[in-house]
């Protein structure tokens, strides 16, 4: 019963589920989708109101009974029929002028979103790989401003950002529909695109180019907080990991520079400078792990570590082979990650 | 008499057919009986009626496996598919449905259709027709040899490089479908030619072309394009295969290549693709829609004109397909306005069939409902695809849902609608039985309700930002009660098409007898009986108008058409060419009868294209030195084919 | 039986003149092989548009092979049209002659582009300059080498007596597709002989 009205609901108050989608781009957050979602709104609007108007021509022009003479097998005469003519005359006029005020529509629209206003001061180079997200921070390219880190992303709200794409390997698509539409990240170049929230809340995006086996689960989240609360985020996430204070922790951080160090960077952490996967130096500030696949939680942490495979089959992460103890310990470890 | 066979002039005889005529064309054109005369005829209704039955066959095939991911998909985070499993399933679906349904299936209907409507007894080049059948199902063979071994592609049917390259995907996959492509267009591009040389060259006299039935054009314009398409795609998989095979950098943006010049020309063929698979079947609809509204086309001229239009502008839009590629603005506003333009041309198909029908007194046959219901699918389909064309909203749009839903609104709409319904009119003249109306009530009702409850959601979960090809996906997002209608919908018209097929089957094997115009149709085909016997007509009509059946009657103010007498043209297997534009007869053609020869060359290329497969070279090359004396035994001239023999 | 009428006029049987249908095929054929050589192109102007290296990498390509590449296939162009010209007079042995020389042209190329193969410095795997250079070089090589044989067929059929003054279509269109193989070498030659001579890198 609740599922039944929940279709109904969905297909009859599309509009309304729009509000209520993570990911539906019919209402947008930000000054580099709006103008976007405007112009889809009308050309929906205008798309809807064709089909109904030639649907009906179809059924009324099917339906309205017109009387006339038989032939011997019993089929309406054959006849030159009446002058259908005036249907193109009119009709075709009257596309050609929507279309024109469409294409109109659609260039004030690109015009609006093309660049960022302004000379954006904080710019994400963002990388793509199979099948996460590689995102580094630079504040006029300053080194000392400079970190990086993956599959979460925080934007300044009000504040206009540019996006660098590239990509590590196959083609991937940047997309957070509430905030901007997709560029692709393509092997040999650097897209550009730019992202600006106007109002705080968390956004998930999705790649959005068929990037093999995994590409269902490279999701991304944006976190779109206040000025001061984004600033704070950054000082946070350019200081290094602490040293664990518990043993249990320190024991966990000689197996993750054993086991794991070799693919993922923990600044601070010796030995450990690995570019495969994602940086961790500040995991647990993360919502998600895995790409946005998983709630970044203990046990979640634990099931990942121990069968990634399991999870997110083919993924660079490999099946560990971990006794319990250095499972938990390196849990401790990892939770240390603030 | 004066005339023999080898003479190179003659007047041909004038005369009504009779019995002693008919007797001797049906000695001289019918097939031998059993396996030979199964492989080696050259009758186009045959080869026409193969045709329709392979492709539909892999419309089933590739029904199945969307069946598959539908379940997959009705529930979030559903796991009766492996991801690599799913992602064959999708990519395998997509080649199923675009390359080997939806073309052969309306070179299928133009096979059969094309010399009757024309008014001879074949087309221009027999032998070239048989081995476009040939190498079309032994491409399909090819194409699908992985699958069965878990070696499917997947990557998609657009397959897009690095991730088709060698270093992501090592495997025989892409190979298979690099190689099954390029075989797949040899077959695709000698049909293209044997239809153009067709239409140019052997129509009934007095076929001028003002006096062509539009179905005749839709087809040609078609194949005209694919001459040009066609060529892009196969040197793209070509210089693929290169790169994973041989090691170049074509594609390989380290060295020099760029990703970008796959897409490129990807979608230069992939554009005008979608129109080659769409401008035959709304043809069908111009040409089969009118005759159950008892009434002409409204606007035929424009409508023909529409369609070359469509075609020309289809070139020039490829670059929609690549809008979110970082392209710069300017190029791709020249790309978004022409994809606006096609609009204009569609709208007179669209209004010209809506007139026709409030015109004209419409009778509610299957074949109609099919018909009028494709107008409104194709306005969903149109609208949706305008939508894309706005640049910046289609950076939106993109592989998303809502994409999922145009394009299977413009294939199931505008080439599976018309299909069936073409299926439904030319029945009876295939196989000499109708249909069930009974069951085509059904059959349509359940099509009609499936598509549209199984893809107009699409469009919402689109909207909703779920994106393409995810072989799963998280709750909580708001997509999975419209995937779960969706698949419903999808069942739904699984049903529909189910019923098809008992229909055909049914109405096969226990009928009603049709008689020769059941439909009280306007052309040529409809002349002849149902079926036709192997010579189509016992003497070549002469032309008088576009409408031969229905010019009395419509008090046509064009000429008479003439059917009790004609060229009778019973020297051998000969069919009078005509001039391009004005259809007067000038040659007296001497056409192959059935041969050998279109299947050994056939095998001979498939078997190529084995060798290049398996990396066996020896069996390429030996394969290729044997197509010489194929292709030798092929075109050798002989007296009966209108070569001069000294003795 | 009724008194036997007929068209009236008097039609050609057969393979004849312009108006065989082969002829209409070879001609949409060339069509299809043309926008293979021009989506070829395309790649090659793509990808050096794109190039932010030196190209070609190891300088303009050595002439001395494509230069006489060039006059061979004029010359069995020539050659070719001499034979079309032989036949419409029914001089059979003359267009015989003709042919072979075109043929014999045409084997000269295909060895002329072997040995240019063999002077490049580079090898199919090294950069995309060299992937399309061999591509291009060898599509065209590849169609050369079905034209000689077309020709030789035209040789053999002509011997054998089925090529008469009357009946030459299959001279017109061999030929057809020859000048089509020679077009396309003129393009071939342009874009990677003469171009990077005159562009500098």
């Amino acid at each position: 019963m609740r599922r039944a009205s929940g279709i109904a609901l969905a297909l009859l108050l599309s509009p309304l589920a729009a509000q209520a989608a993570p990911m539906g781009y019919l209402s947008t957050h930000g000054a580099s989708a709006n103008p976007i979602t405007s112009l889809g709104w009308g050309l929906l609007v205008l798309s809807l109101f064709v089909v109904a108007f030639i649907s009906l021509a179809v059924l009324v022009g099917i339906w309205w009974k017109r009387r006339g003479p038989l032939d011997e097998a019993g089929w309406p005469v054959l006849s030159r029929g009446r002058n259908g003519m005036p249907w193109l005359l009119v009709g075709v006029p009257v596309s050609i002028v929507l279309l024109c005020l469409s294409a109109l529509w659609t260039f004030f629209a690109l015009a609006a979103v093309a660049s960022p206003p302004g000379n954006p001061p904080i710019t994400l180079d963002i990388t793509g790989h199979q099948w996460w997200w590689e995102v580094k921070y630079e504040y006029y390219g300053k080194p000392e401003l400079t970190f990086v880190t993956a599959n979460e992303i925080h934007l300044p709200v009000g504040q206009p950002v540019r996006v660098r794409l590239k990509t590590a390997d196959v083609i991937h698509s940047f997309w957070v529909p509430k905030l901007a539409g997709k560029t692709d990240l393509i092997p040999g170049q650097t897209n550009i695109a730019w992202l600006e929230a106007d109002k705080a809340g968390i956004y998930r995006g999705q790649c959005g180019e068929f990037c093999g086996l995994q590409h269902a689960h490279m999701a991304l989240y944006v976190v779109a907080q206040p000025a001061q609360a984004f600033r704070s985020w950054w000082d946070h996430q350019l200081s290094l990991a602490t040293v664990p204070a518990t043993a249990k922790a320190l024991h966990g951080s000689q197996v993750f520079q054993s086991r794991c160090a070799i693919c993922h960077t923990v600044r601070g952490l010796g030995g450990s400078q690995g570019g495969m996967g994602p940086d961790l130096t500040h995991l647990m500030s993360r919502r998600t792990i895995a790409a946005g696949t998983l709630p970044n939680k203990v046990g979640y942490l634990a099931a990942w570590i121990s069968n990634a495979q399991a999870i997110k089959p083919g993924a660079g992460m490999p099946t560990e082979s971990l006794s319990s103890e250095q499972l938990q310990a390196l849990l401790a470890y990892v939770q240390s990650l603030h | 008499m004066a005339e023999t066979s080898s003479s190179t002039f003659r007047d041909p005889v004038v005369a009504e057919p009779t019995p002693e005529l008919l007797h001797k064309l049906e000695s001289m054109w019918s097939d031998a009986p059993g396996l030979i005369g199964w492989f080696s005829t050259v009758d186009h209704k045959r080869i026409g009626k193969r045709y329709l039955v392979t492709a539909f066959i892999f419309l089933l095939v590739g029904g199945l496996e969307a069946l598959a991911m539908r379940l997959q998909l009705a529930q979030p985070n559903g796991h009766i598919l492996g991801p690599k499993m799913y992602n064959e399933f999708f990519s395998m679906h997509g080649m199923t449905m675009i390359f080997l349904y939806a073309l052969p299936i309306l070179s299928g209907f133009s096979n059969f259709v094309w010399p009757l409507v024309l008014g001879t007894r074949d087309m221009a080049f027999p032998r070239l027709n048989m081995f476009t059948y040939w190498t079309f199902t032994l491409a399909g063979i090819f194409l699908y040899m992985g699958f069965w071994t878990g070696h499917g592609t997947d990557v998609g049917w657009f397959n897009y490089v690095p991730l088709s390259e060698h270093a992501y995907n090592p495997g025989w996959n892409i190979d298979i479908y690099a190689l099954g492509m390029i075989f797949l267009g040899i077959s695709t591009t000698a049909g293209a030619i044997n239809f153009i040389a067709t239409m140019f060259r052997t129509r009934a006299p007095g076929m001028s072309i003002s006096r062509l039935p539009i179905m005749i054009w839709g087809t040609l314009v078609a194949n005209i394009g694919i001459l040009f398409a066609v060529p892009a795609v196969s040197l793209d998989f070509l210089l693929l295969w290169f790169d994973r095979r041989f090691g170049t950098d074509f594609f390989n943006a380290a060295t020099g290549g760029r990703p970008l010049l796959w897409q490129h020309l990807f979608w230069i063929f992939g554009h005008p693709w979608v129109y080659a698979i769409v401008l035959p079947a709304m043809s069908i609809v111009s040409q089969a829609l009118p005759v159950y509204c008892r009434r002409p086309l409204v606007a035929n001229s424009a409508v023909i004109l529409a369609t070359i239009l469509t075609m020309v502008l289809g070139f020039g839009v490829w670059v929609h397909h690549m809008f979110a590629t970082g392209l710069p603005v300017i190029a791709m506003g020249f790309f978004s306005a022409a994809s606006f333009a096609i609009v204009i041309p569609s709208a007179v198909s669209v209004f010209a069939w809506v007139a026709t029908i409030w015109t004209g007194r419409p009778v509610f046959t299957t074949a109609f409902k099919f018909f009028a219901a494709e107008i409104v699918l194709f306005v969903i389909g149109g609208v949706s695809g305008f939508m894309t064309a706005a640049i910046p909203l289609d950076w939106q749009l993109t592989d998303t849902y809502f994409v999922v839903g145009h394009i299977h609104y413009v294939l199931i709409g505008i080439n599976v609608f018309p299909v069936i319904g073409g299926i439904y009119h030319w029945f009876p003249k295939m196989t000499g039985r109708l249909m069930s109306e009974k069951l085509g009530w059904w059959n349509f009702w359940l099509m009609f309700i499936g598509i549209n409850v199984g893809f107009f959601p699409m469009h919402i979960s689109g909207l909703l930002g779920m994106p393409r090809r995810i072989y799963t996906y998280p709750a909580g997002l708001g997509w999975g009660d419209l995937n779960l209608v969706t698949t419903i919908g999808a069942f739904i018209f699984a049903l529909g098409a189910l019923l098809f097929v008992v229909n055909v089957v049914r109405s096969l094997l226990a009928g009603r007898k049709a008689p020769a115009n059941p439909w009280d149709a306007d052309s040529l085909e409809w002349a002849t009986a149902s079926p036709p016997p192997s010579y189509n007509f016992g003497v070549i009509p002469s032309v008088g108008s576009i409408h031969p059946l229905w010019e009395e009657r419509l008090q046509s103010d064009d000429g008479r058409t003439i059917l009790h007498e004609g060229l009778v043209l019973d020297h051998h297997h000969e069919i009078p060419a005509t001039t391009p534009l004005d259809g007067e007869a000038d040659v007296i053609l001497k056409q192959p009868g059935s041969s050998f020869a279109p299947l050994v060359v056939a095998l001979l290329i498939a078997g190529i294209f084995v060798g290049l497969l398996l990396g066996m070279w020896w069996v390429a090359g030996g394969c290729a030195l044997a197509l010489i004396p194929g292709l030798l035994y092929w075109f050798w001239p002989s007296a009966e084919s209108g070569w001069a023999v000294e003795a | 039986m009724a008194e036997e009428r007929t068209l009236g006029r008097t039609l050609p049987v057969g393979k004849t003149g312009h108006r065989t249908p082969g002829f209409w095929g070879v001609l949409a054929l060339i069509a299809t092989e043309g926008a293979v050589f021009a989506y070829l192109f395309f790649s090659y102007f793509y990808l050096l548009s794109q190039s932010t290296t030196p190209w070609p990498p190891s300088g303009p390509p050595p002439m001395q092979y494509a230069i006489p590449t060039t006059i061979a296939l004029l010359v069995s162009a020539a050659a070719l049209w001499w034979a079309q010209r032989s036949i419409r007079l029914a001089r059979r042995g003359q267009m015989m002659l003709a042919l072979a020389i075109a043929a014999l042209l045409g084997i000269v190329y295909l060895i002329l582009q072997l040995l240019d193969w063999n002077a490049e410095p580079f090898l199919l795997q090294e950069g995309a300059y060299a992937s399309l250079f061999y591509t291009i070089t060898g599509f065209h090589l590849l169609h050369a080498a079905v034209g000689v044989l077309i020709l030789a067929t035209m040789i053999l059929w002509s011997g054998l007596g089925h090529i008469t003054g009357e009946r030459y279509i299959a001279i017109d269109v061999a030929a057809l597709y020859w000048y089509f193989v020679v077009v396309v070498w003129i393009a071939v030659f342009i874009t990677f002989y003469v171009l990077p001579w005159i562009t500098p890198a």
